[in-house]
């Protein structure tokens, strides 16, 4: 009998424009046969420190936080930290 | 074409389908385990939609590893659960212990639990907590959770508010004050919210 684990991110969406939504998913196997699967969730912003995501997770943060995107985001940060205090 | 007509089917033999249609690519079969009793349909084993392979432990429905989105108010259109982790996301690079957290969505309703410890520290910079599972929806800031345990003041209850931009947890006391880092130095705090995505 061999169980074996698999660690990969599955998922990375761009939501909102500058929210980047990765989802990495935790796949055990038994003789090669699927067992589980869990999922572990985190959302990166363009004031994220990125140096430690995998490398795809970093080129698809790059592509999307663009200059543009970078200065809306801080000018609506702005915004709500003004409203909220 | 060949048409059956009949009120009642008693007996299947030798097999544990019944297929109606024989080998034509519409015929529709109902295998062993699916009981149709007057407009009920009841299933013994497991259901995958959107082409989701259905689970083969426990007994349950099975959503798209993508969610497909529905804009119908009475449509349950995703399930999934898992964990985050809590971090501090106020520019101070703080390093929170015994940080961990889970989360279950339901359609567009996330619940995300939480614990975790701040360090000894005496920074006053405002304290926000992030790592959500989920993007919170936009423009909608004030989705409220509670602390169900923590060492912080107790006459002080923390309650927190969810702070769009960063997706994060916005700590403030009972009065709607924002908490610094440094009020909530050391402090364990443990609680849940509930936001839309």
């Amino acid at each position: 009998m061999a169980l074996t684990e698999k660690i990969e991110i599955d998922r990375i969406e761009v939501v909102n424009n500058w929210n980047i939504q990765v989802r990495q998913a935790t796949t055990i196997e038994k003789d090669g046969l699927f067992v589980s699967k869990t999922f572990h969730r985190w959302i990166l912003t363009p004031d994220s420190d990125i140096t430690n995501q995998e490398q795809k997770v970093q080129d698809i943060c790059n592509a999307a936080w663009t200059p543009e995107v970078k200065s809306a985001y801080e000018a609506f940060k702005q915004e709500q930290e003004n409203r909220l205090g | 074409m060949s048409k059956l007509e009949t009120n009642t089917i008693d007996t299947i033999s030798g097999s544990t389908t019944l297929t109606l249609g024989g080998t034509n690519a519409n015929a529709i079969t109902i295998p062993a385990g699916v009981t149709l009793s007057g407009n009920s349909l009841a299933l013994a084993g497991n259901i995958g939609l959107g082409g989701a392979t259905p689970t083969t432990s426990g007994t349950g429905i099975t959503f798209p590893a993508t969610a497909s989105a529905s804009t119908d108010a009475n449509t349950l259109d995703d399930y999934e659960e898992g964990t985050w982790t809590p971090v501090d996301i106020s520019g101070a690079s703080l390093a929170f212990t015994s940080n961990e957290g889970t989360y279950t969505k339901i359609g567009r309703i996330v619940i995300a639990n939480f614990i975790f410890r701040y360090p000894s520290n005496a920074d006053a910079t405002a304290a926000y907590v992030g790592g959500l599972p989920f993007t919170v929806a936009s423009g909608n800031d004030n989705f409220q959770g509670n602390i169900s345990t923590t060492d912080y003041a107790s006459s002080d209850i923390v309650i927190w508010t969810t702070w769009t931009p960063s997706n994060g947890l916005r700590i403030r006391n009972y009065n709607d004050s924002g908490l610094s880092n440094a009020n909530l130095s050391g402090k364990y705090i443990g609680g849940q919210t509930i936001y839309r995505i």
